[in-house]
């Protein structure tokens, strides 16, 4: 962990820093919910939440669910402690980086 | 690349309000299954009843149906919301320590009624811990639904 925070180039991508923000406030997060919430198609979340599992960002589990007749799984995505430090290097990044953009802004004003 | 002009800094910025803005949607979203609270208050009215059952085991049969049933509704309500709770919060955990000695205390009301053969009173001390539970489960609920607005 750097008090100044580590850019991370594979969490920075728009989306995934996204999905990383919203997986961070929880424990897990149906793949459903994620999707609703950042409304994107499945095919898109699951494009952009492969690349951090493949990264080790990112952790996958799949249930069957008694209540689905048509036999789906509940498919559960969490953040990994690799991705949790990760994620938390890189915000403290970006809010680095933002910090300066307001002092700029300030000092323009 | 790392961003380091001034405009990228105005594009970080607004990344990190988007981030606050997809958790307060993500609130938004979350709603307690309507049973939740109920089903914890019915939990702790069971309990706070069982002095009124008399014979050996009775007590340990309801308690030990009362903690499989909170668990079961814990699992179910994750699944129907979609989400897992990562943190307690203070607040939550000082509401959940409320009810747990708010049952207690009402339970030992009920073991003193029952004592003295006033068993038809214990529905008394069982309403007030299903009242009692039913708020304080709501309450935790939308505390740990609130946090989720708050983390880094």
């Amino acid at each position: 962990m750097s008090a100044d925070g580590i850019f991370n180039e594979i969490i920075h991508a728009p989306l995934r820093l996204r999905i990383c923000g919203l997986l961070r406030s929880v424990d897990e997060l149906d793949f459903a919910v994620l999707r609703d919430t950042l409304g994107v198609s499945d095919a898109t979340l699951s494009k952009q939440s492969k690349a951090l599992t493949d990264a080790g960002f990112v952790s996958v589990t799949k249930k069957t669910s008694a209540s689905r007749d048509d036999s789906r799984r509940i498919t559960w995505l969490r953040l990994t402690a690799t991705g949790r430090n990760a994620f938390d290097d890189h915000v403290r990044a970006l809010r680095k980086i933002a910090v300066g953009f307001e002092h700029l802004d300030n000092a323009n004003s | 690349m790392v961003p380091s002009g001034q405009d990228d800094a105005r594009i970080v910025a607004g990344l990190l309000e988007e981030l606050q803005a997809d958790r307060a949607r993500l609130v938004e979203k979350v709603r307690a299954p309507k049973w939740l609270a109920p089903g914890f208050g019915l939990i702790a009215a069971s309990y706070v009843t069982t002095p009124a059952f008399p014979g050996e085991g009775a007590g340990d049969f309801v308690l030990i149906t009362a903690l499989v049933a909170g668990l079961l509704l814990v699992a179910l309500s994750y699944r129907i919301t979609g989400i897992k709770f990562t943190r307690f919060g203070v607040q939550a955990w000082a509401a959940f320590a409320a009810a747990l000695l708010g049952t207690l205390a009402l339970f030992s009301v009920s073991l003193g009624l029952a004592a003295t053969g006033l068993i038809w009173w214990i529905a008394v001390p069982a309403v007030v811990a299903f009242v009692l539970v039913f708020w304080l489960a709501s309450l935790i609920f939308s505390t740990m639904r609130e946090r989720l607005r708050h983390v880094r």
